[in-house]
């Protein structure tokens, strides 16, 4: 196939190569580190590095190991040249990717072998530019934006008799509000200082009577509508806001743990009060007012024209600039209230922090410090705050200024006219009633149209969350697997928790049914990585695991983790009884299995000395335990949950030799028949292990049974040599 | 109405006792190397070190502050990984070696610095940000940075779609403009 304008990426313009190029990749910094064009190109079996000024070319062959070397923020492509090193290119992170595979793939064009650009092609989002995930269609970024008002009126649709009760109410209560000033009318120029004829004292005191009647029952049904409108939009507004929690809430138990990786828990929090909180108070009652306002403004402006359209026209004279004041100070309004709010969440931050490490402080007796960390955090929020209300009230007196001035102009304008017994005072005062009216909705608009956009945007990131797809997930064609035998196999599998800084690296590794694995290594080789990959916390970049001969992607996540007991290294208890722990994954256990399953994890016998004993309260995060005793009740769980596949990640670290022994004889009698893989630091741990599988630096490099692997003397051998002679130094010491 | 005005708050935080300085003998496998036994010599690609007479080839450099000491605190890797030792202050280096280990160092820590924005259009979502860098100018697209950018006092750090990050290293001391662009969508 003939690709001549360069593949993946095109050749610069007005470059040509004789032979035909086999790739062109273009890289986005220079040999001196600034941003700039560089292309590596093979054509025929020559790599050219083209830079705008020049080229440099190595023949294919004489470059050996050829390697994408990682660096902070992104890589450099580098080769053998006659046993010299050399960088071919440098890239940023926005290329990394391809880079990477471009090593792969000059790695075997060197070696003579032939092969193809396997690289994912990097799909971006035509419209934003946004990367998308391989294999989706839909950009997360901006699709969903231009539907949030959709999708928020979406969740109205369950309660719309109540929504449309709600609007009828809103009609309702705009026009009582219309009525009193009219009443004015009346009021002035039939009853208190009627001109022409004069009707007897007699009926103008009736007319008085009815027209206070008018007010009061116009009054009254007022509050009412109005209380009910309250309390509707209140009820209705926190049932939605309540679905979108619950949603929000379910959704991120299932997405997958490199979205908690990239993200601070705590933004992740605010998330859910910050923006659901908004979002309520939008729903509750800016939607409400803005109804109301915009009803009223329209109402009132009918009137006022309806009553005098030349005495209206004044009214209008200040409305454009209130608007402009109020877009003014907006901006700077917005500015300080972000800054509120991120301060607001800083110091929320810095308080849960110390308080859940006040040991710590008391420890190293930093009070002193943490306390004047607070005092200047909580300052920078007082004064934020200061700003913020600052803002708000010139921002409300401006307003009001203007909004009195309509009013003095009416005063002048309308008064001649009355004057000149062009109106009625009646008239006027109605007027001046309406008008007094009338500016109040035209604040309240000009402020919540922006309030409403905020609130969008609240919207919009909480939809964002919800849009984001669980990266783990069940594949369509998933099977169900009821019974899990218990053969793992990895087959080439590579992965890193950041792309491009591979953890693990092309691991092989075949673990039978019933079989102990014992898995050793230095701290950081990669053990823990290993099982996350097992339980599917992560998927793997490029190779497969596979149980029981199917696909670990295949496997319905349920299925699967259903059948995987995990004691992970460090440990973690819900705050609750310990019966409540150690059921944790199978909540209808009964008395007896959880006091088997303590039984077996040693945790019976210190159980029994609590003063509750399986009803112990213990606190979050395991409060009130000794580091053992919480590694016991999290086998204990692993235990409850009866897994084909038991994951002991260093579960026994924190207990002395002698328990220790007594836990692995027990998991020993439950271990038959289950597939155990146990990660340890302290060898003798392992010494029931089938076989052991050593890694280092995300390789597997020895796999064999303890003997083996002893006689071998290899990395195996140095590290019980090393463990031995540390060992033999305590028992001196002591 | 009062109005603040930022400053110190009412009544000093009373401050902690002095504290007792580590003893030097504790320090033994930390080699600071001395600015007059070095020498860092570029070949081809890669940076070589000399230090007392002894040659070590394709060392790696780590900074170990980069944000707080850019040109301070080095770490000198060997060829397997071990260090070598520790460069405390880059600028005590001779000139020559001085501009190989700069050289070195600027490929091996690729954050940009901003220091000028030219534009920020937001655009279903997404921030395209168009700025001026210690590395020239560039183009980049941002989600809303509220979520990604770090503060650390006056810094500010954000990534871009990519993965790559951008340092502001000192927001008070961009220009105005510049600053109330990063202020509006940070
Ligand atoms: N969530 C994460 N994000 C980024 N890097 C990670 C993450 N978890 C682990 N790493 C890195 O991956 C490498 C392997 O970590 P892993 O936890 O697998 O080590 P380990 O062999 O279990 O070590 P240990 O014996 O200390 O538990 C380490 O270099 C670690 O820094
Ligand atoms: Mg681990």
């Amino acid at each position: 196939m003939g690709r001549a304008e360069g593949f993946p990426d095109p050749l610069p313009e007005g470059v040509k190569f004789s032979e035909q190029v086999r790739l062109c990749l273009e890289a986005d910094l220079l040999p001196d580190g600034s941003f700039g064009r560089q292309w590596l190109v093979v054509a025929g079996d020559q790599v050219t590095i083209l830079r705008e000024d020049g080229r440099t070319t190595f023949p294919l062959r004489e470059l050996k190991e050829p390697k994408a070397e990682p660096v902070v923020g992104g890589g450099i492509l580098t080769a053998k040249h006659n046993g010299r090193p050399v960088e071919l290119v440098h890239y940023t992170n926005s290329r990394s990717g391809k880079f990477s595979e471009a090593a792969k793939l000059l790695e075997k064009w060197s070696r003579g072998e032939e092969a193809e650009w396997e690289g994912k092609e990097e799909e971006r989002c035509p419209k934003c530019g946004f990367p998308l995930e391989p294999g989706t269609k839909v950009c997360p970024v901006c699709t969903p934006k231009r539907r949030t008002l959709v999708r928020l009126a979406g969740y109205l649709k369950p309660y719309w008799p109540q929504a449309i009760g709600l609007s009828l109410l809103a009609i309702l209560n705009t026009a009582l509000g219309l009525l009193p000033p009219y009443l004015n009318k009346p009021l002035m120029d039939e009853v208190l200082a009627p001109k022409g004829h004069v009707a007897p004292l007699r009926e103008r005191l009736k007319l008085l009577g009815i027209l206070v009647i008018i007010l009061a029952l116009s009054r009254v049904l007022m509050a009412a509508v109005g209380a009910a409108q309250g309390w509707l939009s209140a009820w209705l507004g926190n049932r939605i806001t309540h679905d979108i929690r619950s949603r929000l809430y379910h959704h991120l138990q299932y997405l997958s743990l490199s979205f908690y990786d990239r993200r601070q828990m705590g933004t992740v929090i605010s998330r859910i009060n910050q923006d659901t909180g908004q979002l309520q108070r939008f729903l509750v009652w800016s939607v409400q007012d803005l109804i109301v306002d915009s009803l009223l403004l329209l109402g009132i402006g009918v009137v006022l024209f309806w009553m005098n359209w030349k005495l209206a026209l004044w009214v209008l004279v200040p409305a454009p600039l209130v608007t402009f004041v109020a877009q003014a100070f907006w901006h700077k309004l917005r500015l300080y209230m972000h800054r509120f709010f991120y301060r607001w969440s800083r110091l929320n931050a810095l308080l849960s922090e110390t308080l859940s490490g006040l040991k710590i402080v008391r420890a190293f007796a930093q009070e002193p410090r943490e306390v004047s960390k607070f005092t200047k955090r909580s300052w920078e929020l007082a004064y934020t705050g200061v700003q913020v209300e600052r803002a708000w009230a010139l921002a409300f007196s401006g307003t009001s200024l203007l909004i009195m001035l309509g009013t003095i102009l009416v005063w002048y304008v309308g008064g001649r006219q009355v004057l000149f017994e062009r109106i009625s005072l009646g008239t006027l005062m109605a007027f001046l009633m309406y008008v007094g009216m009338f500016y109040a909705p035209m604040r309240a608009l000009s402020w919540l149209v922006n309030w409403c956009s905020r609130s969008l945007t609240a919207a919009e990131r909480v939809f964002e969350i919800l849009d984001t797809r669980p990266e783990v997930e069940d594949a369509e064609d998933a099977v169900p697997m009821p019974r899990i035998e218990g053969r793992i196999e990895f087959r080439d599998v590579s992965f890193g928790y950041e792309k491009n800084k591979p953890v693990l690296k092309e691991v092989n590794l075949e673990v039978r049914p019933g079989e102990m694995i014992g898995l050793v290594g230095h701290s950081g080789a990669g053990k823990t990585t290993t099982i996350n990959l097992i339980c599917r916390f992560y998927d793997v970049d490029s190779g497969e695991i596979l149980v029981d001969g199917v696909p670990l992607r295949k496997i319905r996540l349920q299925d699967l983790r259903r059948q995987i007991g995990i004691v992970p290294q460090d440990t973690f208890l819900f705050s609750g009884t310990i019966a409540e722990n150690i059921s944790y994954a199978k909540p209808d256990a009964t008395r007896e299995e959880i006091i088997r399953a303590a039984k077996i994890a040693n945790a019976h016998d210190f159980i029994l000395r609590k003063p509750d004993g399986y009803d112990t309260v213990i606190g979050e995060g395991g409060q009130g335990l000794s580091s053992g005793e919480k590694q016991r009740i999290a086998i204990a769980r692993a235990v409850l949950h009866n897994p084909r596949i038991l994951i002991l990640d260093e579960a026994t670290s924190q207990v002395d030799v002698e328990t220790e022994r007594q836990i692995q004889e027990a998991i020993g009698r439950l271990v038959k028949g289950r597939t155990t893989i146990a990660i340890a630091h302290r060898l003798s741990t392992l010494k029931n292990a089938d076989r052991l599988v050593v890694l280092k630096e995300g390789r597997v490099v020895e796999v064999g049974t303890h003997d083996e692997l002893m006689e071998k003397k290899g990395e195996f051998y140095r590290l019980v040599q090393t463990y031995r002679e540390v060992s033999k130094v305590r028992a001196v010491e002591r | 109405m009062h109005f603040w005005h930022g400053g110190r708050p009412p009544g000093g935080a009373p401050k902690p006792g002095p504290s007792i300085p580590l003893p030097k003998e504790l320090s033994t496998e930390f080699r600071v190397l001395k600015p007059e036994a070095l020498r860092f010599f570029r070949e081809g690609g890669s940076l070589g070190l000399e230090v007392d007479g002894k040659i070590y080839e394709n060392v790696k450099v780590v900074p170990l502050f980069p944000l707080s000491d850019d040109e301070g605190w080095i770490s000198v890797i060997d060829e397997d990984g071990r260090e070598i030792g520790i460069v405390e202050r880059l600028r005590s280096l001779e000139p020559e070696s001085q501009r190989a280990l700069r050289e070195e160092l600027r490929k091996r820590y690729v954050v940009p610095r901003i220091l000028k924005v030219r534009s920020c259009r937001e655009h279903f979502g997404l921030v395209e940000w168009e700025v001026e860098t210690d590395r020239g100018p560039r183009r980049f697209l941002t989600r809303n940075l509220r979520e990604t950018a770090q503060r650390m006092g006056v810094r500010l750090m954000f990534s871009d779609v990519d993965g790559n990050r951008y340092d502001v290293p000192d927001l008070r001391a961009l220009d105005p403009k510049s600053r109330a662009l990063i202020e509006r969508y940070s």
